[in-house]
């Protein structure tokens, strides 16, 4: 087995269990070995997608920008996919992806999952469930979390939007999969 | 609209076969519900999945004895509904009910655990189809916040929460009424 192969499937062990090396091979072997700086814009939000990334190596920030504001929503480690949502869901990205470190990525083309859905469906698939997980919990969650909150809270107390809003900023971070960063 | 006619035409299912579509009609029961008919209830454990061919079903959230049963969305047809509980393997956080007469197919809840699990093309298309209905949810959840967060100013920030407040004062408001007809 290659060593990339090797680092692949020591970082997505759940991904690639029941794949033969052979496949893992060819797999690999479609897939783009990225590098990125620190600093350096890897998905832009608010644009089509057409890329699946697996971090290998180093640590991912995630944030929107919009008339001049930044909100930041969190990090994301090596182990770890990022653009699977608006790859699997047809949809633009939801936010801007950067190198927070200098990191190495292997990358998919969109237009290559035909290819893998033939020569390792396992994979495929397992992704697929991955990211139908991962939407349908954080779905769940917010719902939970925006009833709760309108259901408890008077918001048209007039000095709550601030609270309110400081509150969707954190949600937001939620249904991104990220911890909610003190302000 | 036909059963048929609805995995050939909607944009959802345009990855499918024809086979696969003649082997998801063989795995689903379809019958016609008359309006109010409940699918299944808040906190019920998991149970089928359902695919809207015709009519409409209400997705509600029961918020206590005060506020009462709010409508969270409608559904059409082609979307399904008992998705998140069968996917994540929990209780239903909503209850589902037939709003006017509606048209539904049901896949049993150990077929659909099969197709989940399945790397078969049909499982694969049908696993796509799944992704494609929750990332819509989720996006519009999305962009509600967003739209929020980044507002210029609070009366535009409430004009965009206004529609989910809304529901709740709505609901409350047909609550307390109720109690005061009694």
């Amino acid at each position: 087995m290659t060593a990339l192969s090797k680092e692949f499937k020591q970082n997505f062990p759940s991904l690639t269990a029941n794949t033969s090396t052979e496949n893992l091979e060819h797999l690999v072997g479609i897939m783009n070995a990225e590098s990125y700086s620190k600093g350096e814009s890897i998905i832009q939000g608010g644009l089509e997608q057409n890329k699946l990334f697996f971090i290998l190596d180093g640590t991912l920030s995630a944030f929107i920008v919009e008339k001049g504001q930044r909100l930041e929503l969190g990090d994301t480690l090596p182990g770890n996919i990022v653009g699977e949502i608006s790859i699997f869901g047809n949809c633009t990205a939801t936010a801007t992806i950067e190198a927070k470190t200098d990191c190495k990525l292997l990358t998919l083309n969109k237009s290559d999952l035909i290819y893998i859905q033939e020569s390792t469906p396992e994979i495929l698939g397992q992704l697929l469930r991955l990211t139908a997980k991962t939407i349908a919990n954080r779905i769940r969650m917010s719902d939970k979390l925006v009833y709760q909150k309108f259901c408890d809270e008077a918001i048209e107390e007039e000095g709550k939007l601030h609270m309110l809003l400081s509150w969707c900023a954190g949600l937001y971070q939620q249904i991104h999969g990220y911890e909610r960063i003190e302000r | 609209m036909k059963f048929q006619e609805l995995l050939n035409t909607a944009p959802a299912f345009s990855g499918m076969s024809s086979k696969d579509i003649d082997d998801l009609e063989r795995i689903m029961i379809i019958k016609s519900f008359p309006d109010g008919h409940e699918f299944f209830k808040e906190g019920a454990g998991g149970t089928d999945i359902h695919l809207i061919v015709e009519g409409q079903v209400g997705v509600t959230h029961h918020r206590g004895r005060q506020r009462g049963d709010i409508q969270m969305k409608l559904l059409k047809a082609s979307e399904m509904f008992g998705l998140i509980a069968a996917v994540t393997d929990v209780k239903h956080e909503a209850s589902c009910r037939a709003v006017g007469r509606a048209t539904v197919a049901t896949i049993p809840r150990t077929a659909f655990k099969l197709l989940f699990e399945a790397n078969s093309t049909l499982g694969l298309h049908f696993l796509q189809y799944i992704v494609a209905q929750l990332a819509n949810d989720y996006k519009s959840l999305n962009d509600l916040l967003r739209k929020a967060i980044f507002s210029n100013s609070e009366e535009e920030a409430m004009a965009v929460l206004a529609p989910v407040v809304n529901t709740y004062i709505g609901a409350d408001r047909r609550s307390l009424d109720r109690r005061n007809i009694h």
